[in-house]
């Protein structure tokens, strides 16, 4: 019934050869359609197959950082200042979310109960930021979606590139929580940081300082000074923290580290399948062919240098105690060495705050603060020296070599210069007083004498021998240089007024008690001080003793620095030495409260005049607190065989004697209390090796009032 | 009646049972599909066989089985039965667009146990019996003119294309009418006619973007025309497609190395976009093998054709030839970016049973005019 012959039902129409030609025209079609995608694909896979390798090998291989911690800051005994531990940041990529907010019950819900029941590998691979974040406020405690899309949008518009933080250092919970569901989380990644800590609060601000995170015009600045270096061009990266101010700053390329960084293979989801392993061990990398990926391996990370500082954190801790709610600085420094134990600050700030971006409101109580707080005060912070001045105006008197320490000048309680009168701080007067008694009474008129008579060059040459009018080269928080005003530097200052420029007995006067254009930092005043009791050496202040490698290997030690000497002979420097004992040990001194029965020291009370009174009209003003005048003490201890300087300044704390002196009391008791306790129990006092009876009785004044 | 068949065939003595080349090519590209199905729907998360691959497999086997009873089968059968597959199917289209399951938006699929049938995959060999069946018996030896062909065209191709579309399924739509255009093409359209159709679609296509298409589709025009004004969105599937065939370059990554099928880049890398695997993993030179494995496939078929006893047979091959070379050159199309992308499968490569079935089916009545059919 079938078969070849013709099939009656079915009507037979023309020849099959018919149709010959146009199945021709169709192969020909076939042929030429062949060469067309032959040709496109010739084009895709030869010619831009590189271009493509590379974008799609960008698919899936992502480079890891490996963060370096940043270097450990320690105090002289090892304990710790700054350390970092490691935190977990929640972020999510901008470009990899969808905009929008679907913040909508349903879900709410869906993200309580968890993932669809479904093959987790094709869940999708983007999803809007607003169930993003209903899902992550799920994860996250005190977390609010709709804060989370508000952070997001802010972090968005600050920079569309860059991953925003939704949430910092999370909790071990939060982060199990959110990575267990990360594949339901498509553009939210956990990255782990480390970050600054300062177990100390405030307690070191200015010295150790803060972290900032480096802004985005400083980069191609730092991108081309490293670019030569081992570190490479790409040392700092945008969202880097880097150290702005302190120790942090200054010591920045030891404390920072060099990152490390390995390979990841991802999928779409951004789930890690394998990594790059250093070029010693395998990797687990799940395409092992793609040969790229194997030769990219691993760097290992350097973490960062530690400091260890000469500085204590008792003695800090005790200053910044002493200083308590006043305005002030502390500075202690050992006598032959310039090793600084303490260097406080009040009031403070806790440098964590700089960790994170730091809010207006913050920002304005930390500046407009009247104790301004941001100030380092040690190193920055300039005031007129006042009486602690008068050891140098001494010391320069001796050297002329015409006056000896036992010459007399009779107080009167005012002397006139030129056609003004300058008072003695007594009006009454001290009558006849040596160079010990002028110390010990801190007597102007004595002061002004002596200043008149080598003339100001004199002075302030000595005074430039002990170090003032520069900065000392401690070397960090761009230190003032304060001021030490002579008659070549009036002509300069008073340039476009030559008048104005000459150097007027006066000046003199006023310069000689510290004040009027003088102005010293109280590191330069301890550092004066360091020289009167170690006769005359000029130490570089020291902060840093050593920066020791993360294996343990000191790499750089600061050794004692001697940057200047002071001419003046010994029997001199005597001289000075036991004025400034007599200030504290004698009666009638001006810090003889403070005296300690089992410890001699020397030091010598300043009280700087913030604005002349008479200025203030008001007497409401000129009792108010902004107007008291600054206390100074400086102190060596002991009087024999010094070991330490002690300098304390306290804004407004009106008398040295009483605001200052007794906190370098407090801190040198500290400082030798063991010494002190084994005096006490021998009946000894330490730095005194007079006959007893005349040391632990009151000295006998050298002047008579 | 399968056995009487194969005793005529040998009867004959110069006929041959097997189209050796054929058959080599079939086979050839369903091992080659199969491979490629295999990496591709393939993860690293995934443990043995992806699921894929196995279903794929039994379509496979069934396929071939139905290649051979297709083959089994006289030409003269299918033209005796051409109009019947017709209404069957347009029957089933119906039924589908009645009581069918909404998957997706669209109605296509007939659940049938655990598979489930596409009637519309089915319509392209229904269509293509029924058109060989009407065109080899109308003879115009000056060629067709357009008035010629109203009456074929709105007996065969308009329900056909009216009920699919309805699904909707705007791709198999243009498909169909792809496909009938060849046939018509074949038969003998005269040149001026093709000239004024192609005009026609020419003017009607902005019309037909601005009024016909939805808007995904108009999305995938645009997507087309500037890839990377959405690289996330629109733009997206397109480009990954782009990064993994470049990626192959002269040699390919090496079997089970396309990564950006793998780990899930590129989308729709074990269905529409599997050529875009295969290109990963085998590089230029083994697309430019595919390649000429499916151009000799329907060279073969056409090979056929030319050498067809009667006017059914050669339409026939002529037919299926067409539906193969619409599925090649519409998906190459899209995936090598020359063509929007469409929901169209890659013969014997893409996963997918409807797909599978009806080109092997297809193969099978190639063969069948293959070794009964030609003089």
């Amino acid at each position: 019934m079938i078969g070849p012959s013709a099939n009656p039902t079915l009507r037979v129409a023309g020849r099959p050869q018919e149709l010959r030609p146009r199945l021709g025209f169709f192969a020909v079609v076939l042929v030429v359609l062949l060469v067309m995608l032959l040709g496109r694909l010739w084009i895709l896979q030869v010619v831009r197959g590189a271009e493509f390798a590379d974008l799609a090998e960008k698919n899936h291989l992502k480079e890891r950082e490996i963060p370096a911690p940043r270097g450990g800051i320690y105090d002289a005994d090892g304990e710790r200042i700054a350390e970092v531990r490691a935190s977990f940041d929640v972020v999510v990529a901008p470009d990899e979310v969808e905009e929008g907010r679907a913040l909508e019950l349903g879900e709410m819900a869906w993200a309580k109960a968890g993932p669809p029941d479904s093959d987790a590998w094709e869940l999708p691979s983007r999803i809007d930021v607003g169930t993003l974040c209903v899902r992550l406020a799920e994860l996250l405690e005190h977390a609010d979606p709709e804060e989370l899309l508000e952070r997001f949008e802010q972090g968005r518009r600050a920079d569309r590139w860059r991953s925003v933080v939704l949430a910092a250092d999370v909790s071990e919970a939060e982060l199990e929580r959110v990575l267990a569901r990360r594949a339901w989380l498509p553009g939210v990644s956990v990255v782990a940081r480390h970050r600054r800590h300062y177990p100390n609060g405030s307690l070191f601000s200015h010295l150790v300082g803060y972290l900032r995170e480096v802004r985005a015009d400083e980069l191609p600045r730092l991108r081309e000074r490293y670019r030569d270096s081992s570190h490479g061009p790409g040392w700092y990266q945008s969202g880097d923290m880097m150290g702005k101010y302190g120790l942090e700053a200054a010591y920045e390329e030891w404390l920072r580290g060099d990152d490390g960084s390995y390979w990841v293979q991802v999928d779409v989801h951004g789930r890690e399948l394998g990594r790059s392993a250093a070029a010693d061990r395998p990797g687990d990398e799940y395409f092992r062919s793609i040969d790229h990926f194997l030769n990219r391996g691993l760097t290992p990370e350097r973490s960062g240098h530690d400091l260890h500082l000469t500085v204590r954190r008792d003695l800090q801790q005790l200053a910044v105690d002493l200083l308590g709610n006043e305005s002030g600085s502390v500075v202690m420094m050992e006598v032959d060495s310039g090793r600084v134990l303490a260097v406080a600050n009040a009031p403070g700030f806790d440098p964590t705050i700089f960790n994170s971006r730091i809010s207006p409101e913050e920002w304005k109580r930390l500046s407009q603060d009247p104790d301004h707080p941001l100030v380092d005060k040690a190193l920055q912070g300039v005031y007129p020296p006042a009486s602690t001045w008068k050891m140098i105006v001494g010391a320069a008197v001796l050297a002329s070599g015409e006056w000896s320490d036992r010459k007399l000048v009779n107080c009167a309680g005012s002397v006139k210069v030129g056609r003004r009168r300058f008072h003695c701080w007594n009006r009454k007067g001290h009558g006849k007083v040596n160079l010990s008694g002028a110390l010990k009474h801190s007597c102007d008129v004595y002061f002004y004498r002596a200043g008149l008579h080598v003339g100001i060059d004199t002075v302030a040459r000595f005074a430039s021998m002990f170090g003032m009018g520069r900065p000392t080269g401690i070397g960090f928080n761009s230190e003032a240089s304060g001021l030490n005003p002579d008659s070549a530097w009036k002509k300069v200052r008073f340039k476009s007024r030559p008048r104005l420029g000459v150097w007027k007995k006066g000046d003199t006067a006023s310069a000689v008690i510290g004040q009027g254009y003088t102005l010293a930092t109280p590191l330069q005043v301890a550092s004066m001080t360091a020289a009167f009791a170690n006769g005359g050496t000029l130490y570089r202040p020291l902060v840093v003793d050593r920066v020791v490698g993360s294996n343990g290997q000191v790499v750089w030690r600061q050794d004692p620095e001697v940057t200047g000497q002071v001419d003046l002979a010994p029997s001199h420097f005597e001289s000075i030495r036991k004025g400034m004992l007599a200030v504290v040990d004698e009666r009638g001194g001006t810090a003889r409260g403070q005296r300690l029965k089992h410890l001699a020291y020397a030091g010598k009370t300043g009280t700087a005049q913030v604005v002349s009174l008479g200025s203030v009209r008001n007497a409401k003003k000129r009792n108010s607190k902004r107007f008291k005048d600054h206390a100074w003490f400086t102190a060596f201890a002991p009087y024999e065989q010094p070991e330490v300087v002690v300098t304390v300044l306290v804004e407004h704390g009106e008398h040295g004697s009483t605001a200052a002196a007794p906190i370098a009391r407090k801190m040198l008791e500290h400082y030798f209390a063991e010494p002190l306790a084994k005096a006490r129990s021998e009946g000894r006092r330490i730095g005194d090796s007079r006959p007893k009876s005349r040391s632990l009785a009151t000295g006998a004044g050298a002047a008579v009032q | 009646m399968m056995a009487r068949a194969l005793e005529t065939a040998s009867i004959g003595g110069r006929q041959r049972l097997v189209d050796w080349p054929l058959l080599v090519v079939t086979v050839s590209l369903c091992v080659v599909g199969l491979l490629t199905l295999y990496s591709a729907a393939g993860s690293p998360l995934l443990e043995g066989a992806p699921r894929a691959f196995t279903r794929q497999v039994v379509y496979m086997g069934l396929g071939l089985g139905l290649m051979v009873a297709a083959a089994a089968v006289p030409p003269r059968l299918y033209e005796r039965c051409a109009y019947g597959a017709l209404g069957v199917t347009l029957l089933l289209l119906l039924v589908v667009l009645l009581v069918g399951p909404v998957r997706g938006g669209a109605q296509r699929w007939l659940p049938l146990g655990a598979f489930s049938l596409q009637p519309s995959e089915l319509a392209k060999l229904s269509l293509v019996l029924a058109a060989a069946r009407y065109f080899a018996a109308q003879s115009r030896p000056q060629g067709w003119n357009l008035r010629d062909l109203l009456f074929p065209t709105a007996m065969l191709l308009l329900p056909t294309a009216l009920l699919v579309f309805k699904g909707p399924d705007l791709g198999t739509t243009l498909f169909l009418c792809s496909v009938y255009g060849v046939m018509v093409f074949v038969v003998g359209l005269r040149w001026r006619s093709l000239l004024m159709l192609v005009l026609v679609a020419g003017l009607a296509a902005p019309l037909a973007y601005v009024h016909v298409l939805g808007d995904y589709q108009r999305d995938r025009v645009d997507a087309l025309l500037s890839p990377d004004a959405d690289p996330k969105g629109h733009g997206y599937q397109a480009i990954q497609g782009r990064y993994a065939i470049g990626s192959g370059r002269l040699l390919g990554k090496g079997f089970g190395n396309n990564t950006q099928g793998r780990l899930r880049f590129l989308p729709e890398q074990h269905t529409d976009f599997i050529f875009s695997v295969f290109a990963e993993e085998r590089g230029y030179v083994g697309c430019v093998a595919l390649l000429l494995l499916y151009f000799t496939y329907m060279l073969c078929g056409l090979w056929i054709a030319w050498h067809a006893r009667d006017r059914f047979g050669a339409l026939l091959c002529a037919g299926i030839v067409a539906v193969f070379f619409c599925h090649v050159c519409i998906n190459l199309g899209g995936v090598l970016g020359l063509l929007p992308i469409t929901g169209v499968t890659l013969p014997f490569m893409s996963y997918g049973g409807s797909s599978v079935l009806t080109m092997l089916v297809g193969s099978g009545m190639l063969w069948s005019v293959s070794v009964r059919g030609t003089a």
